[in-house]
């Protein structure tokens, strides 16, 4: 039964600015759900993500169900080339562990901080290989 | 032994007892001084007013100023709690709803993903 807002209009301030500086950094488009999944938590943070539309392939949706305790990040296909699911898996372990704790903005903000920094790296062509 | 054991409990609960009497002696000493004239007694209103009434205000004005700011604040995710809160969607589409109603299971199947899942 929904009632109440999730974020004070200064936590939603946060997160926007959070949002925007990924974008203006990193050219990282990431969009943060924050609510009840519809079946698979899975499944739904891909509905979610195909919903942004045409331009999904090139966008990251954060899905945070604080209801089931889930949290998805969905890459798109083209941003998984600067951005791989090890850098993705990172910011997640890093959001948790706020989200844990009862701060879901403090999360949120340093998890899309986390992607956009990882999503700035250089590409490397010639790297050294390290075994 | 055990005798002994429920004297001295006796003698301390009468002590203690005796003891109250004697520290409250002083109180016999107040007798009416010359000039002094009492004024009337406090009516049962009154009274109560005064030993319920403002003890109680004084706490309902602590509770206050303890729960204030966190009332300012919002409300605050716990995790131990259900989570009631209208979903957000930052970054989303203008109308999502819509947009929600619009992907189509194929639409989705269709290109792949990455990311990752994590649970707290």
């Amino acid at each position: 039964m929904p009632s109440g807002d999730a974020f004070t209009e200064r936590q939603e301030q946060e997160i926007t600015r959070a949002l925007r500086v990924a974008w203006e950094e990193s050219e990282l488009r990431v969009s943060v759900f924050v609510g009840s999944s519809v079946g698979d938590p899975r499944a739904y943070a891909e509905r979610l993500h195909t919903a942004l539309g045409r331009d999904a392939r090139s966008r990251v949706l954060v899905l945070v169900d604080p209801a089931n305790r889930r949290l998805e990040i969905v890459t798109g296909e083209d941003v998984r080339r600067r951005l791989d699911d090890r850098a993705a898996a990172l910011a997640a372990l890093s959001m948790t562990t706020s989200f844990t704790v009862g701060d879901l903005t403090a999360g949120i903000v340093t998890g899309v901080r986390m992607l956009a920094d990882a999503a700035r790296r250089p590409r490397v062509l010639h790297q050294p290989s390290v075994s | 032994m055990r005798d002994l054991r429920v004297r001295a409990r006796l003698a301390a609960v009468a002590g203690s007892l005796l003891l109250a009497v004697l520290l409250a002696a002083p109180a016999l000493a107040a007798t009416r001084d010359d000039g002094e004239e009492p004024g009337r007694g406090l009516s049962s209103g009154q009274a109560l007013l005064i030993f319920i009434g403002v003890p109680l205000a004084v706490a309902v004005l602590l509770g206050l100023l303890t729960y204030l700011p966190s009332i300012a604040r919002g409300p605050r995710y716990r995790p131990e709690r259900t989570w009631t809160a209208n979903p957000v969607w930052f970054g989303g589409p203008d109308d999502p709803e819509e947009a929600l109603r619009l992907t189509s299971p194929e639409e989705i199947a269709r290109t792949s993903r990455g990311g990752a899942s994590a649970q707290w």
